[in-house]
């Protein structure tokens, strides 16, 4: 009996689930006679089974809904916590759940490929929205931040916006416009040598207006602000920024009241500031007060204000523009000299701060937003093929009287418990990331406030909103999927083909994935192909094997330019001496390194334009052999030399740009400029020309430039020295600052660099983003990649049977791999249309950031298609490989 | 009557099945005879929650029948008690008056 018997296993676990006694007994004793009845094999095994399992549900069903309908009291006692009905879905819900973890643990495959896919995209998703979040979407930390504007002068005839102010119109702004209750500004990148436990130190501090701080509405984490008229008190006062409070006063609570030298001045710390962005000034390490008044006017002075306004309330930021445009006018009339073609530009506070790199970070945010939506089909279809596997089982409860919404909410229980997994361990990955972004993002945004990017309160919030979103989205639609096949198909189709609509949905699913992808691919390959072209860009500079280090004179013995020439002069002289050197030479400010000095200028022998249509040029003061120590060619004319001292002729060296623009077509040399920065009655004498040089970073055009001798012009306090080394240049930075300090030991010597760490930053931000997109593109053909895979394999599982039949009457094996092969590459195709068309479409969004390639280079869209035929063809092996493969007598048997 | 005591569609066949097959009346063959008039296959499920049913109502009883030559456990025989003929009577009387005057339309149907 016991081989051709009903299984045992199964008829001692159904008589357990039935009714005891001789009810339960004769069911399966009837169920018993009608197996004997059936033709001996192995199908009325399964057939038994199938039926034992059937009866198996019914009766556990029964006996649930008798338990619950025993409990009519208690479900009325507890009626106050609130409806029966609420605590019914409560309790529903939870049953759910269990049975979602259950069903998870059972099968690990399952668990890891879907938590780990999930985790991957909730993670990289929650990284970079956590730097969107803090940099782009939080307020400024300040009192009404929405109120706090940004001035800035502009001349647009001559291309020029956003361009500080002078403090003379920003006083007449504050007195001619209503909107404005409060106007303060603030001076930058002041360099000051400080003291601070005997040590020499160059620092950039910043002049602000005496009340600052106030308009801003900024605490201070110790002391007080500087008072109002701290300039002219002794001792002066300053207040540390957070950042220089702890890094150099290590965090030291007793530092108010502390007196240090300030440019050989003493100096008293009155506060620190809050941690958190100071406006503008973010990177000074302390503020001195200084009244706007003193800080020149349109007569004396320039445009160097950075200018922050408070409005009254119930102005807005353009009612303000429409009242400044007025200003400026009655300025222009006060000032034609200093004013003409001068007007404003008010700007939201915000929205300045976080200008340039919003456009990235949205760009980047919405990749992993494509990457989280791969990631979701790839779980949904791999959720899908699972699911066909349980039609059977879900037909049976549907059968029993199980509602669409029972069903429904036990297939999305699964669903949510893959995706909280999933979000868990990707809050963990993101926790992570932001760490690493931390200390990649900073130097490529330069913004405000993106250290303290964090996985945090609202971060977290958008983790689960995230979570539950992705749940829905990959998870309703198999249970719905399920729900459609009506039980009786199902039921009839024994367990065989899956219904076409399911798998016709996990095709669209595989070519959603491609098309995804391609989208990201593309935009991957246009960053990488401009980040390409941008460090293809010939700078004019050959920055390899090039030290630099900025040495400061400020202060005391050094207020006299000659003084300063002197030094510089003998520092360029000891240097040489030093082996391994082959040039040095110096520039106020480095090429490419973020800021600069600029003036106008005209033709000394040319009639004179207006003041408002003079040309600008950036201006440079050179120290020794500036132009061979950063391999700058001098095309025409000499370079300076020793003659070029005070008292000497007044020689300045152009570069091509500015004389294509003066004199196109003819020789620049013994030309003769009028330069708008100390005199404009002794004109410079053109004795050279050099080669253009990108100052303002590879994707800027070639300025105007216009060079002086320091020797001659030694118009700042500072050198950043250059020197042209034959070996390793990191090697000599020790011998530098030993020969600064024999020259004067209170002389710092800072920020030591070499010159292709500088180039390399300039393209910092380009390289991130690329690097960023890069790695999100990657992941998603890798993930389009094995969700084809996994709706091939199963194509072929499925298939056995018809393949194997195929076999059996003499089919070659190539026909089937070609078979396989042709229904993966026919959805790719689609998919690559698809994605094509889309990001053609949508790579417009990143011609803002792409640098001489067009948002529709072949070469990217080649690339991308390419990457994902060869992705593909890996994926599609493995099935087509085992499709030929098959047996065909083992499939014929088991079909 | 009671108005509780009316049967439903599935109900009936049941009874009106087990009464067919007469003192042959074992679960298997019911079924079978359910099946070969109604046109459709039973869920095993329902089948046996029915019968429990009808026999809480006092409908059906069955007694145990030694599988004798067969070899399966015991079996259940079923009948109808007369509580459950005098329902299947109040049913089809209710129908019948129901259908009164519409015999022309169920031609024409």
């Amino acid at each position: 009996m016991t081989g051709n018997g009903p299984p045992r296993r199964t008829r001692s676990l159904l008589l357990r689930i039935l009714p005891s006694g001789p009810r339960g007994a004769s069911i399966v004793a009837d169920l018993d006679e009608e197996y004997r009845r059936m033709p001996p094999g192995l199908g009325r095994r399964h057939w038994y089974r199938w039926e034992a399992l059937k009866l198996g549900i019914h009766y556990r069903l029964l006996a649930l809904a008798a338990i619950r309908s025993r409990r009519p009291d208690r479900s009325n006692r507890e009626g106050w916590r609130g409806s029966s009905k609420g605590e019914g879905m409560m309790k529903r819900t939870v049953r759910d759940l269990s049975h979602g973890i259950r069903r998870l643990r059972r099968d690990p495959g399952l668990a890891v490929v879907g938590v780990g896919t999930m985790a991957l995209g909730i993670g990289a998703t929650v990284a970079i929205f956590s730097v969107v979040n803090v940099v782009l979407l939080e307020p400024l930390p300040y009192e009404r931040p929405h109120e706090l504007v940004a001035i800035f002068e502009a001349d647009r005839a001559r291309d020029v916006t956003r361009n500080v102010a002078n403090a003379g119109n920003a006083l007449d702004w504050e007195r001619q416009a209503a909107s404005i209750a409060d106007l303060g500004g603030a001076v930058l990148g002041q360099s000051m040598v400080v003291e601070v436990s005997g040590q020499p130190m160059e620092i950039m501090g910043s002049y602000v207006s005496p009340d600052y701080f106030r308009i801003l509405g900024m605490d201070m984490a110790l002391g007080r602000p500087m008072s109002p008229r701290a300039g002219g008190r002794s001792p002066a006062e300053v207040v540390l920024s957070h950042r220089f409070w702890s890094t150099v006063f290590g965090g030291d609570p007793g530092v108010v009241g502390r007196t240090f030298p300030v440019n050989g001045e003493p100096t008293e710390i009155v506060g620190v500031t809050a941690p958190g962005y100071v406006a503008f000034a973010e990177e000074a390490a302390f503020y001195r007060s200084l009244p706007l008044e003193a800080m020149g006017d349109q007569t004396d002075a320039g445009r160097f204000l950075w200018v922050v306004a408070r409005l009254t309330p119930g102005s807005t930021p353009d009612g303000l523009q429409a009242e400044l445009d007025v200003a400026a006018l009655t300025l222009q009339e006060r000032f034609p000299d200093f004013n003409a073609g001068w007007t404003t530009e008010v700007v939201p506070l915000q929205e300045h701060v976080v200008e340039g790199a919003a456009t990235a970070l949205w760009i980047l945010l919405g990749s992993v937003a494509l990457l989280l939506l791969i990631a979701c089909a790839n779980v949904g279809n791999l959720l899908m093929s699972r699911a066909t596997g349980r039609q059977k089982e879900v037909a049976v409860r549907r059968a029993l009287g199980a509602s669409g919404g029972d069903l429904v909410g036990q297939l999305m229980a699964e669903s949510v418990v893959l995706a909280s997994a999933g979000a868990i361990l990707g809050v963990g990955l993101a926790h992570l990331g932001t760490q690493l972004l931390a200390d990649r993002l900073p130097a490529a945004f330069a913004l405000p406030r993106i250290e303290g990017a964090g996985v945090d309160g609202p971060v977290l919030l958008f983790a689960l909103g995230l979570t539950v979103l992705t749940s829905i989205l990959f998870g309703l639609v198999p249970a719905f999927q399920l729900r459609r096949d009506t039980p009786s198909r199902t039921l009839a189709a024994e367990g065989r083909a899956p219904s076409r609509a399911t798998g016709h949905f996990r095709n669209v699913l595989v070519v959603t994935e491609v098309a995804l992808s391609v989208v990201l691919l593309v935009g991957a390959g246009l960053l990488a192909r401009s980040f390409e072209s941008l460090t293809a860009v010939d700078a004019g500079l050959d920055p390899e094997n090039v030290l630099t280090a900025r040495v400061n004179l400020q202060g005391g013995r050094y207020d006299d330019p000659r003084a300063r020439m002197d030094f510089f002069q003998e520092l360029v002289r000891r240097l040489e001496q030093e082996p391994g050197v082959m040039a040095v030479g110096g520039n106020t400010f480095l090429p490419m390194d973020g800021t600069g000095a600029g003036t106008s200028f005209v033709d000394a022998d040319a009639p004179r334009p207006p003041r408002g249509e003079w040309p600008v040029a950036d201006i440079r003061n050179v120290v020794g052999d500036y132009f061979s120590s950063m391999g700058i060619e001098v095309v025409a004319g000499r370079d300076f030399d020793g003659g070029d001292r005070l008292g000497g002729v007044r020689a300045v060296v152009v570069n091509r740009a500015l004389a294509e623009r003066m004199w196109p077509g003819s020789d620049p040399v013994g030309r003769r400029l009028a330069v708008n920065w100390d005199t404009l009655d002794e004109p410079w004498e053109v004795v050279g020309m050099v080669e253009n040089v990108r100052l303002h970073g590879p994707s800027t055009e070639p300025r105007a430039t216009i060079y002086h001798a320091y020797t001659q012009a030694a118009w700042f306090p500072f050198v950043h020295l250059t020197l042209r080394t034959s070996g390793n240049p990191a090697a000599l930075a020790p011998r530098l600052r030993a020969v600064v300090a024999a020259m004067d030991p209170a002389v710092p010597l800072a920020q030591p660099r070499l010159m292709e760490e500088v180039v390399a930053d300039a393209v910092a931000r380009p390289r991130t983003t690329s690097f960023l997109m890069g790695l999100f593109a990657g992941a998603a053909a890798l993930l389009a990649g094995v969700g084809l895979y996994g709706v091939l394999s199963y194509t072929v599982g499925r298939r056995v049977p018809e393949i194997g039949l195929h076999m059996a009457i003499g089919a070659d094996p190539g026909r089937v791999v070609r078979m396989v092969a042709g229904q993966g590459m026919k959805l790719v195709i689609l998919g690559l249309a698809t994605g094509g068309l889309a990001a053609f479409a949508l790579t417009r969004l990143l011609s803002g950031l792409l640098f001489t390639v067009s948002p529709r280079d072949p070469v990217a869209f080649i690339h991308a298609g390419a990457i994902l035929l060869l992705t593909s063809l890996a994926a599609t092996v493995l099935p087509a490989w085992r499709g030929a493969r098959v047996d065909p007598a083992t499939a014929l048997r088991d079909g | 009557m009671s108005p509780s005591s009316f049967l439903g569609e599935f109900e009936q066949m049941l009874l009106l099945a087990i009464l067919q097959q007469g003192d042959r009346a074992f679960a298997l063959e019911v079924r079978e005879e359910l099946g070969r008039s109604a046109g459709r296959s039973v869920s095993r499920g329902a089948f046996y929650t029915t019968l429990d049913r009808l026999e809480k109502k006092g409908m059906v009883e069955w007694t145990e029948e030694d599988p004798g030559l067969r070899r399966s456990g015991p079996l259940r025989r079923f009948s109808v008690t007369s509580e459950g003929i005098a329902a299947l009577q109040a049913s089809r009387r209710a129908l019948e008056t129901l259908w009164r005057g519409l015999d022309v339309l169920a031609e024409e149907g």
